[in-house]
């Protein structure tokens, strides 16, 4: 849908001050009818890759390539929605005025803007301070009224910038569900988050920056199992099983927990070992608590590739 | 063509809607109040003209009135966009930065000549009510009232494309204040009699706005008749300093990067 290819950009944050380099030839692509997270620390470059590729700022070398088909017949950003980060308003006009605007901008008709609106609004449970002054809403209702302008002009590929920063527990949760929808309806997302578990849980794909370079773009099935496979480790599972009286196992516990007859043993058994110690268990008779397969989080395999 | 006509005149239409409800409506209230009241106080003070002092009043306020929303507004109208982010919504919509700007200095001159037409018409019934004579010159010298501050507005736009706000403002305030300074430095015998300094101011002036040229006051006020052709020079001259700033400001705002 959108490549970027090669691009660099430099900022040099005080007159006398030398250039910082904030991308490095960053190749990478968006790709249709996917859910892409775009993942990096802070001051990695995310934001200002998405400002290059709305025009906002140009890069130094390198070209950002729209798809044929996500050019609009009057402008590229036709079937685009962006909802950027922090997204500010005008504080004087109500959110219905503003979605509007951005409606009319997208040439939008207007019977279908209204359709859209009740549906969103009502999804996004902001339907009862639709016609309030945008300064009375607070951060959650920003963030929906955010959303709503992003999707309102039903755009092919909509590009969140941290969409679910400063949302509540039930918000996240909505947001998440929503962008899970709008992906089974076949449109292309692309999303900036710091929260893993998020992207993890929604992403099809994964676009990992790191200093100012692409560290990793695909499948995040992908990168967890390059992840693994470049560790050399096997697959674990933890085990819990009720402590036995006066019975030593080959293997050692992790930890022991609980008290007197409730004491329980962790074990983290790798993969070979793992039918022996079924074995075991069956042959002295041992009461299991849980056995489960340990997966490596995204968390755990980003984070230290960050740092 | 009609499209992009359609989307500066929604981007202007809702300038204009968030400016009224900002506080610049009542500014303009207030305006109007002074110039009844102190009209009517100088009108008990002075003997013979208070019809005289009702129009200088009444035009230099509405003057005031129209540089203040063009130097306080104009600051603002796209460095705010820039520091809120909200231009960062708006532009990612299939919309040109040149629309956009358009539709907020169209936006920012609708209320202008809102401003103009209820101070103008405050000024002009206070001057029948007290007994005035209603001159052609009158309404020439609140066009170029009005112009006055197109030119100002465009020209503290441009200020705060290339500097910050606080910046902007004061360099248009010294501009504006120079173009005056100019005329009167002019009759000092020490310029007339040093060639470098005289070609010098002439050159200032012939290339910077010359604010002066759109200035009718001293005409309305003393009764003094127009020179030929000065109500068409000077619109000519207005309007073409403004298209000037206008394409300036649109050339720099489309190479401007958003950090």
């Amino acid at each position: 849908m959108i490549e970027f290819l090669n691009i660099s950009k430099s900022f040099r944050q005080d007159f006398w001050q030398k250039k910082v380099k904030i991308l490095d030839s960053i190749n990478f692509s968006i790709k249709s009818e996917r859910i892409t997270g775009f993942l990096g620390a802070n001051g990695s470059g995310k934001t200002t890759t998405l400002k290059i590729l709305f025009d906002f700022i140009r890069p130094d070398s390198g070209q950002v390539k729209f798809d044929k088909s996500l050019i609009g017949s009057r402008n590229k950003f036709e079937k685009i929605g962006f909802f950027p980060e922090r997204p500010y308003f005008y504080q004087h006009s109500s959110g219905l005025e503003f979605i509007n605007l951005m409606a009319s901008i997208s040439m939008h008709k207007e019977k279908v803007t209204k359709e859209k609106l009740e549906y969103w609004s009502h999804r996004l449970k902001i339907d009862h301070a639709i016609n309030r002054q945008i300064r009375t809403y607070s951060k959650g209702m920003l963030q929906r009224l955010g959303f709503i302008t992003s999707v309102i002009h039903d755009p092919e590929l909509i590009i969140l910038d941290e969409p679910m920063a400063g949302l509540d527990p039930v918000g996240r949760k909505l947001f998440k569900e929503i962008i899970l929808e709008l992906g089974k309806q076949k449109k292309s997302i692309f999303f900036s988050s710091h929260i893993l578990s998020d992207i993890q849980e929604i992403c099809d794909e994964i676009v990992l920056l790191e200093k100012g370079e692409i560290a990793f773009q695909g499948e995040v099935e992908k990168l967890l199992h390059e992840s693994k496979r470049s560790k050399g480790s096997e697959d674990r599972y933890e085990c819990v099983i009720l402590k036995p009286d006066d019975l030593e196992l080959t293997w050692s516990p992790v930890k022991t927990v609980g008290e007197g007859a409730s004491k329980f043993w962790y074990y983290e058994i790798v993969d070979t070992e793992i039918g022996n110690f079924c074995n075991k268990i069956i042959e002295f008779n041992l009461k299991i608590q849980r056995i489960e397969k340990v997966t490596p989080t995204l968390e755990e395999i980003v984070y230290p590739t960050i740092n | 063509m009609k499209e992009n006509l359609l989307k500066i005149l929604v981007i202007s239409k809702f300038s204009v809607i968030e400016l009224m409800r900002s506080k610049i409506l009542i500014m303009i209230a207030i305006c109007s109040l002074l110039v009844i009241l102190i009209s009517y106080i100088a009108s008990e003070l002075s003997y013979g003209m208070p019809n005289k002092i009702a129009l200088d009043v009444g035009i230099g306020l509405l003057s005031i009135s129209l540089l203040a929303i063009s130097i306080f507004m104009g600051a603002t109208l796209i460095s705010k966009e820039i520091e809120n982010r909200t231009l960062y919504m708006i532009l990612s919509r299939p919309i040109s930065r040149a629309m956009f700007l358009t539709g907020r200095v169209i936006g920012v001159l609708l209320l202008q000549a809102l401003a103009t037409i209820i101070l103008g018409m405050t000024t002009i019934f206070l001057l029948k009510i007290l007994g005035g004579k209603i001159e052609p010159i009158i309404f020439e010298a609140i066009f170029f009232v009005f112009l006055e501050a197109v030119c100002a507005l465009l020209l503290v736009i441009f200020f705060s494309l290339i500097t910050n706000n606080i910046a902007a403002i004061i360099y248009t305030i010294f501009l504006y204040g120079c173009s005056y300074a100019c005329v009167e430095l002019k009759e000092f015998l020490y310029v007339k009699n040093k060639p470098f300094v005289k070609n010098f101011i002439e050159f200032y002036q012939a290339t910077l706005p010359d604010f002066t040229k759109l200035n009718l006051k001293d005409f309305v006020f003393y009764a003094d008749k127009l020179p030929s052709n000065y109500f068409v020079i000077g619109s000519a001259y207005g309007i073409s300093y403004s298209a000037f700033l206008f394409f300036l400001v649109i050339i720099i705002f489309n190479k401007k990067e958003f950090h």
